[in-house]
């Protein structure tokens, strides 16, 4: 240990060599080793174990056929233990005894008899259109003898001869002569699928370790220097801000990093022994700007939050965002459906899903966009992860003032306009409008955290302060406006999305989000003032709406519907216009009453 | 080393000025005072002289050379104590004094012998493995200015070091500075209750609203404003307490009554001249008070400010 702490770079020295004082290292190493053991052998024990938990498990995660399924195919009856096998054996003999089974009585061999008998009667009734089924179709009728008898109705000639799958399973009931057999259900995976569950767990722990815990980690120890205002006789040591910042985040990185190298050595072998390393790398690079990212977004959150909030109350919301994001991203995973494959631009958890699984299963084909989606987020990672960390430098510098200057903003905005663009799917029945103004949606938050970077800030009062409110509605608006122009040179643009009405919408939308995201950064925070800047928040919603049935219009509209309200009654209309007015000078003149000047 | 500010300036909003057109010559190896009321710019001059903000105007010049030209360059010779001394509570003070030598690049031997050094300087040798959070507030004090000499830097700045501290506490301080001293290191600390820097300084500063009101040698300053102050002892050998009715009925504020070398002591401050103090005089006697001497006592360091500082508290 000493000797790899001994490689570290200066700035990392310092903080690494805490995280890993007094024994703690020698603890970590022997834990991860303890963890890479027991991914081992329960990713062993999920692919080899009989018992119904591994079964269910299996069959849940895929990579196991559903018992009835197994059955069916092979028509024999699987049993889990030796009574139920007994039982299936005793009714089997049954069967051979008397042709049938008792009336009333259920076994899991008489109803497979019965699903049986009913193939065999469909094949006995239903001609074969390719002669070389006739044999079969003979032989089922030979077996079932009385074809006029029929126990259940329906539909007797409908048996599916094209369907391989459905000729392989009249064989194999042939074969038994209509008799199913009884075996002891055993697992039906080998030592190599063992390997790729097990390469699949160590995937799903370095993916949890680079998104979930390090970011974590580095957030809670971040507002933890903050809350206890430590942080500021680092400032004053021979490591620049940047160096400092870096420095943090490698202290609780590096003891991630010891529970994930055995995870990674398993994950690589496990993907060299499935032939996928090239897919591998992908995930691991995709991971690295990912984890980067959201590493020191969580260092910037703990900054900038660690002296209002707790640590604990930080980690817990940060835990919970990233519970909810994997939630999504695996869920949107499991449904498969092209149009939203492009949403890991916007959504890493599922791009990273998806590269996971590629590495051991198979993705479909249909979903292979999700690609597209990774890499471009990849390549978007690692431009906002920079620009994240000269933001988080310039802060843990502590001189005040903005966060990211215009160019940085810019950089990131069109980043963000870049992966919006990417996620929204090619719909058939979609116009540009909608990919212009749902990505304008998309973008809202993005864009907002961005204006709040560019929000000069201080220790100072915000009184004593000057805040540039009309620059930064143009700045804001520009990225707005970049978006616009985006969509119309490489998608196309329509003259609906344009009318005068939905575009003063959309101002009034821009204008008043700029003026809440620079309220929350210049602004103290207070109860009354709060809920009313989340009233207004939620009125975009009804102005955005506004836009959008104004730019969607495929025939003109009534003037008298530029305030909706007005439709359900004249008053509701007038508060409507009052609001749409009251509402940006409410939060005009509460930051010039907080400011010392907005100009 | 030598500090030097040359008229520096700050602004936190590009309007209101926190420091301003401020002009200091500190003198290798002496220990300088900066004082001032809360919000007088005390720690904003700091922090600029530890090169951890920079000057909005003027410039920080250490041993002749600008300080914001290299500010990493410059740490490395500066041990800075800010405001707030915060301590990691879970940490040895081995641990917080090799987290420091490293973020000052130190190679490992230097530094584990810098640490071992340290230690015994300030009698820690003993809470070597002790939690911070387990020792004595004085205790924690000596880490925090351990820390700052660790990487033997030449200037150390302390920003309100005495703050929280018991009198045992600002004595041990007292002392700890004493050594660090010795040992040739410039100090420059602040603070805004005088009596901990009366005799400890050698040049001291009084700042208000950021400007610099004088500056110059603590002796040289009493002098200056000896005027203004009429503190006078009394000795008597009988009448003592007829004394203390006399003096009830005239505008003077008794300070201290006691004996010393046999004899009843009053000390007081008159308010008005010394004709005032002379009539007194003379009613004490006539009174039949036996006084066997009067004086007026030198002015502090804190008689001096609070007269300029009069009316002036930011």
């Amino acid at each position: 240990m000493n000797a790899l702490l001994s490689k570290l770079p200066a700035f990392a020295l310092p903080f690494v060599t805490r995280s890993l004082r007094g024994g703690r290292g020698r603890r970590y190493v022997i834990f991860s080793l303890i963890l890479a053991f027991v991914t081992s052998v329960v990713g062993m024990w999920l692919t080899l174990g009989s018992g119904s938990l591994e079964q269910g498990l299996r069959t849940d995660l895929g990579v196991e056929e559903y018992e009835y399924e197994v059955e069916r195919r092979s028509f024999t009856v699987l049993t889990h233990d030796p009574f139920e096998h007994q039982q299936a054996k005793s009714e089997v003999a049954t069967l051979r005894a008397n042709g049938d089974h008792p009336d009333g009585t259920y076994g899991q061999a008489y109803d497979l008899f019965e699903q049986g008998r009913a193939m065999l009667r469909q094949a006995a009734l239903s001609p074969s259109p390719d002669p070389a089924h006739n044999q079969l179709h003979l032989q089922a009728a030979a077996l079932i003898g009385d074809t006029s008898y029929n126990q259940y109705g329906g539909w007797d000639d409908s048996f599916a001869w094209h369907d391989a799958a459905e000729v392989r399973v009249l064989e194999a009931v042939l074969a038994n002569d209509g008799i199913p057999q009884v075996g002891a259900y055993s697992s039906p995976l080998g030592v190599s699928d063992g390997l790729k569950l097990v390469g699949l767990f160590a995937g799903l722990l370095l993916a949890g370790f680079a998104t979930v815990f390090a970011p974590l980690l580095v957030a809670v120890q971040q507002a933890q220097e903050r809350h206890e205002n430590t942080l500021m006789p680092l400032t004053g040591t021979a490591l620049s801000p940047r160096e400092l910042a870096v420095g943090l985040a490698a202290g609780p990185s590096f003891v991630i990093g010891i529970f994930a190298a055995p995870q990674l050595a398993i994950f690589l072998i496990c993907a060299l022994f499935v032939g996928e390393i090239f897919v591998a790398g992908a995930l691991l690079a995709a991971l690295a700007a990912t984890g980067a990212l959201f590493i020191f977004g969580a260092q910037l959150l703990g900054q900038l939050m660690g002296d209002k909030r707790t640590p604990g109350i930080i980690g817990i919301a940060l835990m919970c965002l990233t519970c909810v994001a994997w939630l999504a991203g695996v869920g949107l995973l499991g449904s498969n459906e092209d149009e939203i494959a492009g949403f890991a631009a916007v959504l890493p958890h599922l791009g990273l899903s998806a590269l996971l699984g590629e590495v051991f299963f198979d993705i479909p084909a249909s979903f292979s966009r999700v690609f597209v989606g990774a890499f471009v987020w990849t390549c978007g990672a690692v431009i906002l992860g920079w620009l994240t960390l000269n933001a988080l430098a310039r802060r843990v510098e502590g001189n005040g003032g903005v966060l990211l200057d215009r160019w940085s903003a810019l950089i990131g905005a069109l980043t963000c306009i870049a992966l919006v663009n990417v996620a929204i799917p090619d719909l058939n029945h979609s116009e540009a409008f909608v990919r212009q103004y749902i990505g304008l949606a998309m973008l809202a938050l993005p864009l907002a955290l961005l204006l709040m970077a560019r929000v000069p800030t201080g220790d100072g009062h915000p009184r004593m302060r000057a805040v540039p409110v009309p620059a930064l509605l143009l700045e804001f608006g520009g990225w707005g406006v970049l978006h616009f122009v985006t969509v119309a040179v490489v998608f196309g643009s329509s003259i609906s999305s344009l009318h005068p009405v939905a575009l003063g919408w959309l101002m009034w939308c821009t204008a008043v989000l700029a003026l809440i995201a620079i309220r929350i950064v210049a602004v103290p925070s207070k109860v009354a003032a709060n809920l009313w800047a989340g009233f207004c928040a939620m009125s975009l919603t009804v102005g955005f709406a506004q836009a959008v049935f104004w730019a969607e219009a495929s025939q003109p509209r009534d003037l008298g519907e530029v305030f909706a309200m007005t439709e359900l009654s004249p008053v509701l209309g007038l508060v409507q216009v009052a609001l749409t007015i009251w509402i940006p000078v409410s939060l005009v003149r509460h930051l010039r009453k907080s400011l010392r000047a907005i100009s | 080393m030598r500090v030097e500010l040359e008229n520096v300036g700050k602004t936190y909003d590009g309007d209101s000025w926190a420091v301003r057109d401020l002009k200091l010559d500190i003198q290798s190896g002496a220990i300088f005072g900066l004082i001032g009321p809360n919000g007088a710019g005390k720690s904003t001059t700091l922090r600029m002289m530890a090169t951890v903000m920079t000057p909005t105007e003027g410039q920080v010049r250490l041993d002749g050379q600008d300080s914001n030209s290299d500010p990493l360059a410059a740490r490395r010779r500066i041990g800075f104590l800010g405001d707030g001394n915060p301590l990691y509570k879970d940490m040895t003070p081995a641990d917080y004094l090799r987290l420091f030598g490293q973020c000052f690049r130190m190679g490992k031997a230097e530094l584990e012998a810098a640490i071992d050094e340290t230690l015994t300087t300030f009698d820690l040798t003993a809470k070597r493995d002790t939690v911070c959070g387990d020792l004595s507030k004085g205790m924690r004090q000596r880490v925090l200015i351990a820390r700052c000499l660790l990487h033997k830097p030449k200037l150390l700045i302390l920003d309100e070091p005495a703050d929280g501290l018991d009198p045992r506490g600002r004595s041990e301080l007292r002392r700890t500075l004493d050594r660090v001293r010795d040992s040739g290191v410039t100090i420059v600390i602040s603070s805004h209750i005088l009596r901990e820097l009366d005799d400890l300084c050698d040049q001291v500063a009084i700042i208000q609203g950021g400007r610099l009101v004088v500056s110059g040698n603590v002796d040289s300053i009493i002098d200056s404003h000896e005027v203004s102050r009429f503190v006078y002892e009394l000795r008597t050998i009988e009448g003592h307490e007829r004394a203390l009715e006399l003096l009830a009925g005239h505008r003077v504020l008794v300070e201290h009554t006691g004996e010393s070398e046999g004899q009843k002591l009053i000390r007081m401050q008159v308010q008005g001249d010394e004709a005032l103090m002379a009539s007194i005089l003379a009613e004490l006697i006539s009174a039949g008070v036996k006084v066997v001497t009067c004086s007026r006592l030198r002015s502090r360091l804190e008689d001096v400010y609070d007269r300029i500082s009069a009316d002036k508290v930011n």
